[in-house]
């Protein structure tokens, strides 16, 4: 029977038996092992002798427990050499929806509404696992908010001096006037 | 820095509401207008508003509606985002409204009510 290096990424341990190496529990998928025969170092589950470790591993089971608050624990079924893979879910990003909506009743309509696409696309994403995409949303619609208050900003400036110029203007008319 | 700034926010509401409390948006030359009125004639969703914020501080539903509906729609459901819900029950509710599908419906609303308050 072949004898295995395992490897963490940084150092390489063994040799191990195939049996010792599964009862150890330290290889996963895509763990790199190697034995004598082989050019170099392959993922475990691309392994012939191993392949089978991981494809019997069953998904997470959701155990809910009722209490005053429901409360989802998850277990990872970790098998003999199975890894339990806990990705991170990172928290849903701010889609800036509030400004949006904000924008799009208070001054700026065309913002505004690219504003709540966007928010949209976060919310999308972000539950198609896409939390990159879902950043890069919240990100434009932030833009697109600051860019409706520029605007607004300097809209209102300018209808300021327009009434300014109104207001010395008349009163210039009726000075003449008088 | 960033409590500093939500000073600030607190400060100018405050001030924006005194502002529409005591002055009709409505007689007044000095409040923003909408550019897309001034120049076609046409209102947008967001006309009214500074009317409805006004009818609104003096108790009159009736009045701020007639102004513009959607901003008074607007702010319950506004209010609604506050809400983070920790039950998988309220999640999903609350998805139900700030989902995806709610906020294409948001932004056909808007869309819609553009239409049908110019027709």
């Amino acid at each position: 029977m072949n004898k295995y290096f395992y490897s963490d990424g940084q150092q390489s341990f063994g040799p191990y038996g195939l049996e010792e190496l599964r009862a150890m529990s330290v290889v996963g998928p895509s763990t790199k092992v190697w034995c004598q025969g082989m050019a170099d170092w392959a993922d475990a589950s691309t392994v012939d002798e191993m392949g089978d470790w991981f494809v019997a591993t069953p998904p997470p089971i959701k155990v809910v427990i009722q209490g005053n608050e429901p409360q989802t624990i998850e277990i990872h079924t970790n098998q003999s050499g199975g890894q339990a893979i806990n990705e991170q879910k990172p928290p849903i990003p701010f889609s800036w929806l509030v400004p949006s909506i904000i924008a799009t009743v208070c001054c700026c309509v065309p913002f505004g509404i690219v504003g709540i696409v966007y928010a949209a696309k976060v919310d999308t994403r972000y539950n198609q696992g896409d939390y990159q995409g879902a950043q890069a949303a919240a990100d434009s619609a932030k833009t697109w908010f600051w860019w409706s208050v520029g605007v607004a900003g300097f809209i209102y400036l300018c209808w300021i001096a327009v009434v300014l110029l109104g207001v010395i203007g008349s009163s210039l008319h009726y000075s003449d006037l008088q | 820095m960033k409590q500093r700034l939500w000073v600030l926010v607190g400060v100018g509401a405050v001030a924006a509401i005194a502002v529409y409390f005591a002055v009709d948006p409505a007689g007044s030359v000095w409040f923003p207008k909408c550019p897309l009125l001034l120049a076609t004639g046409l209102e947008c969703p967001g006309c009214g508003s500074q009317r409805a914020v006004h009818a609104l501080l003096h108790g009159d539903l009736r009045g701020a509606i007639e102004s513009n509906v959607l901003f008074v729609v607007a702010i319950p459901y506004l209010l609604g985002t506050l809400w983070r819900p920790k039950s998988d029950r309220g999640k999903r509710v609350r998805q139900f409204f700030y989902g995806a599908p709610a906020l294409w419906t948001v932004l056909g609303l808007v869309l819609f009510f553009f239409v049908v308050r110019n027709v």
